[in-house]
């Protein structure tokens, strides 16, 4: 029932973003847990990581988190279970060793009622990970229960983890309990009636009814609608009236923070209001705003070998979201012809290092209408991996056809270059920035080509990769310059080259052909026409930006 | 940081190489209900603040797997215990303020200011002491020099 009743015997980043220094570090502890139940113990964290990736919006903020996994031995399996207890419940009377002391009951009222030595744990999480920003303590005991404050603690019963979500929700974002109660609704506590007071200093709630100034106004459902969205017409209780709104409606419900009356909640359900519901949008939007100096700049844009300009002819564009990096290689093949190669690359460690298998692809034409994407025949001819040194450098490792060579690569600069970040904007419809992987509106309609924006200044740099008459790889390219508000027009030129594996490549080989025009007219930041003309065939396509792990990435 | 009742004292500070979350919302302003703590520059301008959730507890979540009333809260009788505050450390840094109820019991009253200290003395003060125990690692070094400290 102390820390001699076990040890800790190691630290495991399990999600690995990056230095602590600059993440968001949660670490997670485990109590009650015997040696010979480590497995389970690693498997209880990582269901935690899950159901805490899958709690929006920490999913679009992932690469801005780190977790730890401290592995703590406990002599005894389980937790304290006293037999007797305020609320009249009969425990089984469990007394176990373990190194954080866990108990039911814990305060001698509430049998739901499970914590841990929260001063120690904090101490163990401290030192192993001294950048720790939440603290979580796993109890091994199939008891639905938990408890809060500076360290969340909660049993591995189904549905647990959502008593260390809220409480994370108090001790990393000080959000307010949303509840319109103290001790229960029906309960007939006195003293709960109405608010009477200054402005509570929580993000999500207020007394405050005025649509113009609410606190949570940049989320407004409705932002010309009058407020409150409900009102309590019985103070004595709590409001029995439904939601007469969307679930994710965002006003001012009256009932918040223990009173029934005079104090407003965003949402009519909140994470913070019952367990088991999401977060409402105004605590969503202040998590992102909180964790927003922890996300690190994406690799997405436009590569080549550095130092810039040594090998102007080959390029890769990247597009990178969450753990993901597409990266399109447009180079040549053995016969000097233009040729791309494509790889999904998944983060292998620390947030910068990235590896996948290179595939080859055939399709149709890419004047083909219908472009059927059935059509279209990936073949995989190699590994890539990239490693990023910094935000603007790195190296491209690869083996094709069973050749290797390694590339040091830089971001191409023609203008002012965009900083880009995943999960910073939920409607990319509201981007200005262009700077993504696009493809065929409605998306997966056709599926095997698509087109890389570079966006720097009023310059887009266009490599579109499709197919040739023959079904072979093909790209091309254009610079097109902004001619109007939302439409950027330029020439599309057919490129040859010194084969992907010559070694040195010289940039004075490559040949450069104009074969036509392409005019892109942006809709808004999620939508488009791309309209091109080659070789005196003319097409316009619906294109949107292709989405691999929401809610995208957007540059600015 | 530790309390018992509405005392609170300054148990430890320690610097580490850490990003604190950004501060959201408006500044508090006077009249306000609730816990938080500011820093102040040498003007007095509020450069960080971050809302605190009942720091000082008087009460406990009880949970229930029920969804139909998930959460209540329930008094407890104990009235001492720790905190910890994750402060920006920048040189523009002067002042750290701890405001909320001058009685922890009646969390509607206005906040004021429950303590005050300068940032330099915390750059001084010692890490707090903690628990004593058998095993565990030794910790990593940090990795980096950018600032934060608790």
């Amino acid at each position: 029932m102390s820390a001699s009743d076990g040890s800790v015997s190691g630290t495991q980043k399990i999600v690995d973003h990056g230095p602590d220094s600059l993440r968001y570090n949660i670490v997670i502890l485990g109590d009650g847990y015997r040696s010979t139940e480590m497995a389970k113990y690693h498997a209880d964290a990582q269901a935690f990581v899950d159901a805490f990736r899958a709690t929006a919006p920490f999913g679009d903020l992932w690469c801005g988190i780190n977790i730890h996994r401290v592995d703590v031995v406990s002599t005894d399996s389980g937790a304290d279970d006293p037999v007797a207890c305020g609320d009249g419940s009969a425990g089984a009377g469990t007394v176990a060793r373990t190194y954080f002391d866990s108990t039911y009951c814990s305060d001698n009222m509430i049998r739901r009622l499970l914590a841990c030595d929260s001063v120690r744990a904090r101490a163990v999480a401290h030192t192993q990970v001294p950048a720790t920003h939440v603290t979580m303590v796993i109890v091994n005991a199939s008891k639905y229960g938990g408890s809060g404050g500076d360290v969340a603690t909660f049993s591995t019963a189904n549905g647990a983890a959502e008593i260390a979500l809220h409480e994370m929700g108090h001790t990393a974002f000080g959000f307010a309990d949303e509840y319109e109660y103290y001790s229960g609704c029906g309960t007939g506590e006195a003293g709960h009636d109405v608010y009477v007071g200054g402005e509570p200093i929580e993000p999500n709630v207020t007394c405050n009814t005025n649509p113009a100034s609410i606190k949570w106004k940049s989320v407004l459902s409705a932002p010309g609608h009058a407020l409150p969205t409900t009102a309590n017409p019985n103070c004595s209780q709590c409001d029995p009236q439904g939601n007469p709104q969307a679930q994710d409606y965002v006003g001012a419900y009256e009932g918040a923070r223990y009173m029934h009356c005079g104090c407003y909640r965003p949402s009519f359900n909140c994470k913070m209001r019952e367990l088991g519901q999401p977060f409402c949008g105004a605590c969503q939007k202040v998590i992102r705003d909180a964790l927003a100096p922890y996300l690190p700049v994406a690799y997405q844009g436009l590569w080549w070998n550095a130092p810039a300009g040594s090998e102007s002819g080959w390029g890769m564009n990247i597009a990178h979201q969450a753990d993901i990096i597409f990266a399109t290689w447009f180079t040549y093949d053995a016969a000097g012809r233009a040729w791309w190669l494509s790889m999904t690359a998944n983060l292998v460690s620390g947030g910068n290092k990235f590896s996948g298998t290179l595939y080859k692809t055939s399709g149709p034409p890419f004047n083909a209408t219908p472009f059927d994407p059935a059509h279209v025949v990936p073949v995989a001819v190699g590994t890539g991996a990239l490693t990023f040194t910094s935000a603007d450098t790195g190296t491209f490792t690869f083996t094709v056809n069973g050749i290797t060579r390694s590339k040091a690569i830089t971001r191409q600069v023609f203008g002012p270059l965009p900083t880009c970040r995943f999960g910073t904007l939920a409607h990319l419809e509201a981007a200005t920035n262009y700077q993504d992987l696009w493809w065929n509106d409605p998306p997966g309609s056709e599926s095997g080509w698509g087109l890389n924006v570079t966006h720097q200044g009023n310059t887009l740099f266009v490599t579109w990769f499709t197919y040739d008459v023959d079904g072979l790889p093909l790209w091309l390219s254009a610079t097109a310059q902004k001619t109007s508000a939302a439409t950027y027009a330029g020439t599309l030129y057919r490129t040859t080259g010194p084969a992907f594996s010559t070694s040195p490549w010289n940039p004075a080989s490559v040949a450069v052909v104009a074969i036509g025009n392409v005019t892109l007219t942006f809709a808004d930041g999620n939508h488009a026409t791309f309209a091109y003309t080659v070789n005196a065939v003319s097409q316009v396509k619906h294109i949107t930006r292709q989405i691999f792990s929401g809610p995208g990435t957007v540059c600015s | 940081m530790t309390y018992e009742g509405a005392q609170i004292r300054i148990a430890g500070s320690e610097r580490i190489a850490m990003i604190v979350p950004a501060a959201t919302g408006a500044p508090p302003e006077p009249g306000q209900t609730g816990y938080w703590f500011e820093i102040r520059d040498d003007a007095g301008r509020v450069v960080y603040h971050r809302p605190l959730h009942q720091p000082i507890v008087i009460d406990a979540e009880a949970f229930s797997p029920d969804p139909k009333q998930s959460i209540a809260r329930v008094p407890i009788a104990r009235r001492e215990g720790q905190f910890t505050v994750l402060i920006l450390d920048i040189p523009d840094a002067r002042t750290f303020e701890l405001h909320g109820p001058a009685d922890p019991a009646q969390p509607g009253l206005v906040a004021g200011t429950l303590l005050s200290a300068d940032i330099d003395s915390l750059r001084r003060m010692k890490p707090p002491t903690p628990p004593q125990g058998p095993g565990g690692t030794k910790p990593p070094p940090p990795t980096s020099s950018r600032g934060g400290t608790s």
